[in-house]
């Protein structure tokens, strides 16, 4: 049980942020070839009328949402409850969005790193650390004021 | 000018990356790329000495264009590994962040961490022991990344990692990274834990132990996933006696957070139910540690949690379905209501749960059904699949009586593909012989009228259906029937040839069916549009079986039939035509010429297999009309019936469960094309070895208290300066085989004690095990100084065994700094089971009896059964010791002046599974040896185990 990959991905396609917590063992060649593989099936899908949840691989399965123009998605454990990764995902889009205020694509463009940064603070090793937003926000905050 | 800007703006980062994004073409946004790379090469190369800040925002660009170009870079990238390096050295925060941020993106490459291995370990290294918390922070986030991916940081780093965990000065929010850094480590290289033991132990312990705190969630949503992790793979054993305090956990969560006004539970709760984070992980860990009641030899499961435990874990399920079924106004709560109840219903069946218990669950989860929410009737679908193949026929049977319209109304109506799938799936575990008709009804339905499934499901579909139509058919006619609706709907991408041959053997095997069989087919090949599957069939059935429909069809007008149907299919199926072709030729060889014409046409085909089969078929005929031979009926003889019993679309299923008479283990997963889901996995299978039993090393001075519980049913099992443990005996009266035991563990000293762990260990739990201990009571976690806390526990003796295989006690608490266990035998043995005479009651026994049986079991068993042993002992008055103690297990003194210094007893031994036996003993009293002579009714070796336990009461 632990989360095998985290990706946003922009409506097009665009890396914006990866994160691979263990090596991956895709049918896909190499990292580039997964992700544009994930893309594809993502991005066919009806996100009305479909779930958040797809089958990606023998050992993966994708949990994922869409955030105005943004793809959060994280690769999971065939036999891991889905919900509770979409919980994951929901708070780390809250925590970015308190921590730029209104977040959108172009603040996690031009600071990347600060995502990288609120990302390390909530998922550690593939598991996650800290549930609390207010906690999450306070160490965050207190992170980026340091020299 | 730049010195003081913080690493929220690196101007110059910024720059570049608008830059980039003005760029329409790629080819620009390539250039610009290069140029860039171009320029930071030049900047790292130069004589002059980079600042922190330049060199800081060099390193952010590259990693900027790492990821835009969606990792295609690395290869111009690498140059910048030593800067990087550098800025892990730097005493700022905020370059030593952007180095490893940098790096923690890089380094799952191989030719990365190859690079600058050595740089990044030492760096590490020295981050991990800084007073800086802020340092030791970012080299754990590190190693949390990186860690599955590189062996060496395992051995180089684990015990720096372990350190910071272990460190009772460590922040909070340190432990918490450092249990999941260490876990990286861990899944890395198991081994580190398990080839040294008693590292192995202490390391559990002081990990374990990180969960007693049981207000600190935060910290215990981060230690779990550990504790899961050692539970899974490393040491089942050592974290078993965990369950009734993670039930606690998860019941003070559940049942005690969500109800009243408790506001101490505040972090808890996450939008007003129980939080979910811990919720999700305090289940899944328990779904590891508890097995599910048909894996009955493995470890525990329901029949062995103490029924307090149980009685909570169940209140936490029915709780669950209570809040779970309220609707909930957002969203938000309704993810988190759902996430609950999901991971407890899915962890449900293994209490062993009541058929009511197991019908709410049932009513909970289809009320979700009804959902506007995808996600939620996608999971509870999912939900409602592993709770059918889980709990079996009661969960079935419950779906079975109210809720087959509702699942059908959703086939109907539903649109998501990734739904109706596991819609497919349930239905199917649901099936039985009463509602098969309908069920595949409804399903040949779907097929027939869903415009947009996709091909895997019509694949699925085509195979579950013809699975569920051969084993519950009760009518062989509906099966062919069924079978030939089923095949004919399938469509030209549906290339899957197991469906019609299983169908083809079967009706060749069952002459009742061919005319049946025959009579539909050829009813499909009259129609507009055939499948290929049909053709296929019709092809094999009727080119075997021509005259039974000859009468309806002329063997012309069969071959016309074909000829219609040769260019829509495939090659593959246009060489079975031609076989068939063959056939009609052998039964009718009127048709002759028209045959030969089309072979000659196919003598033409761009297919070898066509070509080749068109020539060999014109030989064939050509010989024949030349030497006049019989040729073709010696070469297309009657096929004969087929042997394959089994249904090779089972390989296919993978393992979903089928029904529940059937085992899971009956199917081959070979069939890895499968697309069903698997049930829910259980626990790998690892036995608790004998070995386990026998490695335990006991306390010192165990022997006083062993040999007391045997003798005496109340006393002190053990005492030391920590710890005082006295012991109770109750046998049951009515069943003297079953014990009760109350344990009183007192607190001798004035420091609490924590995490305070009882684990009862038998000699065997599996393959007909001697005794079964079963827990009533734990004890408390923590004992204040002074206070005692009771733990209750039966002990059912199924068979004689060996007092040297007695249960063990282990005891394992925390008291001041340290960690302290007592491991010590239960005095159960078999003399345990002798009920003892009333006080003043009647002898059962007289001398003329004794003597009369005694000599019954010598005529019956002679020696065979006998056990004579001398024991020495050092008392002033031998013969009242031996009467004082033979008395005191329970055995009657049978009077007697017949010989001297000897006394005769008499008694009863129980058994649950092998009956009673009598035992008659006589022990003769010399100086200080006595003589002990025992016989018993059985043959075997028990009255030696009962002379053990005398011994042991003896000395």
């Amino acid at each position: 049980m632990a989360i095998q990959f985290f990706i946003c991905l922009n409506k097009q396609g665009i890396l914006r942020l990866v994160r691979w917590f263990q090596p991956f063992s895709g049918a896909a060649p190499n990292n580039q070839a997964t992700i544009a593989q994930i893309y594809k099936l993502i991005s066919t899908r009806d996100h009305k009328h479909q779930s958040n949840f797809v089958e990606f691989s023998d050992s993966t399965k994708l949990v994922y949402k869409r955030y105005a123009g943004l793809y959060f998605l994280m690769g999971v454990d065939l036999h891991d409850e889905e919900l509770i990764y979409l919980s994951h995902i929901h708070l780390f889009v809250e925590v970015l969005d308190a921590f730029f205020g209104n977040v959108c694509e172009l603040d996690i463009i031009f600071n990347f790193y600060k995502a990288y940064m609120i990302l390390d603070e909530l998922i550690i090793g593939g598991e996650i650390q800290e549930t609390s937003k207010d906690v999450l926000l306070e160490r965050v905050n207190y992170l980026d004021r340091l020299d | 000018m730049v010195a003081n800007v913080g690493h929220n703006t690196m101007k110059g980062l910024q720059l570049f990356i608008a830059d980039l994004r003005s760029l329409q073409q790629t080819e620009e946004q390539e250039r610009r790329i290069q140029s860039e790379i171009v320029n930071i090469q030049k900047q790292f190369g130069s004589v002059n000495t980079l600042n922190g800040y330049q060199r800081k925002k060099y390193v952010a660009k590259l990693a900027y264009i790492y990821i835009t170009t969606n990792t295609t870079k690395l290869g111009d990238i690498m140059f910048g590994l030593d800067q990087c390096c550098q800025l892990l050295a730097s005493t700022i925060y905020s370059e030593k962040f952007i180095g490893y941020m940098t790096l923690e993106l890089l380094y799952h490459h191989q030719s990365v961490a190859s690079h600058i291995q050595d740089q990044v370990i030492s760096q590490l290294k020295s981050d991990l022991a800084s007073t800086d918390d802020n340092f030791v922070s970012l080299a754990l986030n590190f190693i949390g990344v990186t860690g599955k991916c590189n062996e060496i940081l395992t051995e180089e780093l684990v015990h720096e990692v372990f350190q910071v965990l272990r460190s009772p000065t460590s922040a909070q929010i340190l432990k918490k990274k450092s249990s999941l850094a260490f876990l990286a480590l861990v899944k890395n290289d198991p081994s580190i834990f398990t080839h040294d033991s008693r590292r192995k132990q202490l390391w559990i312990q002081r990990i374990v132990s990180l969960l007693d705190d049981t207000a600190n969630y935060r910290l215990m949503a981060s230690v779990l996933p550990l504790v899961e992790y050692i539970a899974r793979e490393i040491d089942y054993t050592s974290c078993v006696k965990l369950v009734p305090q993670l039930s606690q956990i998860l019941y003070n969560c559940v049942v005690v957070g969500t109800t009243g006004s408790d506001t101490s539970t505040e972090e808890n709760k996450f939008a007003s139910v129980p939080n979910p984070w811990l919720v999700t992980k305090l289940v899944s860990l328990l779904n590891v540690l508890i097995s599910s009641s048909t894996n009955a030899e493995l470890n525990i499961t329901s029949s062995n949690i103490d029924q307090n435990t149980l009685g909570k874990l169940r209140l936490c399920v029915t709780r669950v379905i209570e809040i779970g079924t309220k609707g909930a106004a957002d969203v938000l709560t309704r993810t988190v209501q759902n996430t609950v109840l999901f991971s407890l219903i899915n962890f449900a069946s293994k209490l062993d749960p009541s058929a009511e218990a197991i019908a709410s669950s049932v009513g909970a989860l289809c009320s979700l059904l009804a959902s506007n929410d995808t996600n939620t009737r996608y999971l509870t679908l999912d939900s409602l699949v592993r709770l059918c193949s889980m709990s079996g026929r009661p969960a079935q049977n419950a779906v079975r009586a109210n809720h087959m319209n509702q699942l059908f109304h959703l086939l109907r109506n539903e649109r998501d593909s990734s739904i109706v799938r596991k819609l497919v799936d349930l239905l199917y575990t649901l099936t039985d012989a009463e509602n098969v008709q309908l069920i595949v009804d409804e399903l040949l339905q779907y097929m027939t009228n869903a415009k947009h499934t996709d091909h895997h499901i019509r694949s699925d579909l085509a195979v579950k259906v013809a699975i569920l139509t051969e084993k519950f058919a009760n009518d062989s006619n509906w099966y062919v029937i069924v079978s030939l609706k089923l095949l004919s709907l399938t469509n030209t991408s549906f290339n899957d040839d197991d469906i019609w041959q299983r169908l083809c053997q079967i009706v060749v095997n069952n002459e009742s069916l061919h005319q049946l069989t025959c009579d539909h087919l050829l009813g499909y090949l009259r129609e507009n549009h055939t499948s290929e599957a049909i053709v296929k069939t019709a092809a094999f059935l009727l080119g075997e079986y021509v005259n039974l429909v000859i009468d309806k069809c002329s063997v012309g007008d069969l071959f016309n039939l074909f000829t219609g149907k040769y260019f829509t299919v495939s090659n593959i199926c246009r060489a079975m035509i031609l076989a068939t072709m063959m056939k009609l030729y052998k039964s009718d060889r009127q048709i002759g010429s028209a045959v030969i014409k089309f072979f000659q046409l196919e003598l033409n085909s761009l297919d070898v297999e066509l070509q080749t089969r068109s020539f060999e078929y014109l030989k064939i005929i050509q010989f024949e009309k030349m030497h006049g031979a019989q040729l073709t009926n010696i070469l297309f003889s009657p096929m004969a019936p087929f042997n394959s019993k089994k249904n090779p679309l089972l390989g296919r299923l993978g393992n979903l469960p089928f029904g529940s008479t059937d085992t899971v283990s009956s199917f081959s997963s070979a069939g890895s094309n499968s697309t069903v889901p698997t049930p829910p996995p259980t626990r790998n299978s690892r036995k608790r070895s004998q070995s386990y039993y026998s490695q335990k090393a006991l306390s010192a001075h165990w022997q006083e208290g062993f040999h007391r519980m045997l003798k005496h049913r109340q006393g002190v099992l053990y005492s030391s300066s920590l710890i005082k443990i006295l012991y109770r005996v109750s046998p049951s009266q009515s069943q003297p085989e079953l014990s009760e035991v109350t344990l009183t563990y007192i607190n001798k000293i004035d420091l609490p004690f924590g995490s305070f762990l009882t684990e009862l260990i038998s000699w065997r739990t599996d393959e007909n095990p001697a005794y079964i201990v079963h827990t009533i009571e734990v004890p408390k976690v923590d004992i204040a100084p002074g206070e005692r806390t009771t733990h209750k526990f039966e002990v059912l003796t199924r068979h004689a065994f060996p007092v040297d295989q007695s249960p063990i006690l282990s005891v394992g608490f925390k008291c001041g700094r340290g960690i302290h266990s007592v491991c010590l035998k239960v005095g159960m043995g078999i003399t345990s089971t002798i009920l003892p005479m009333k006080p003043g009651g009647q002898p059962n026994v007289s001398l003329p009896q004794f003597i009369q049986r005694w000599r019954t079991i010598s005529d019956a068993f002679g020696k065979e059964g006998e056990c004579c042993a001398t024991v020495e002992i050092q008392k002033n008055d031998v013969y009242a010791h031996v009467r004082h103690t033979v008395e005191k297990l329970g055995l009657e003194i049978v009077e007697q002046a017949m010989v001297e210094n000897t006394l005769f007893a008499a008694g009863i031994i129980h058994t649950k599974s092998d009956g009673n036996f009598g035992c008659l003993m006589k022990l003769r009293c010399q100086s200080n040896d006595v003589n002990i002579t025992c016989k018993t009714t059985s043959g075997g070796e028990l009255s030696k185990f009962v002379v053990d336990c005398i011994e042991k009461c003896l000395t």
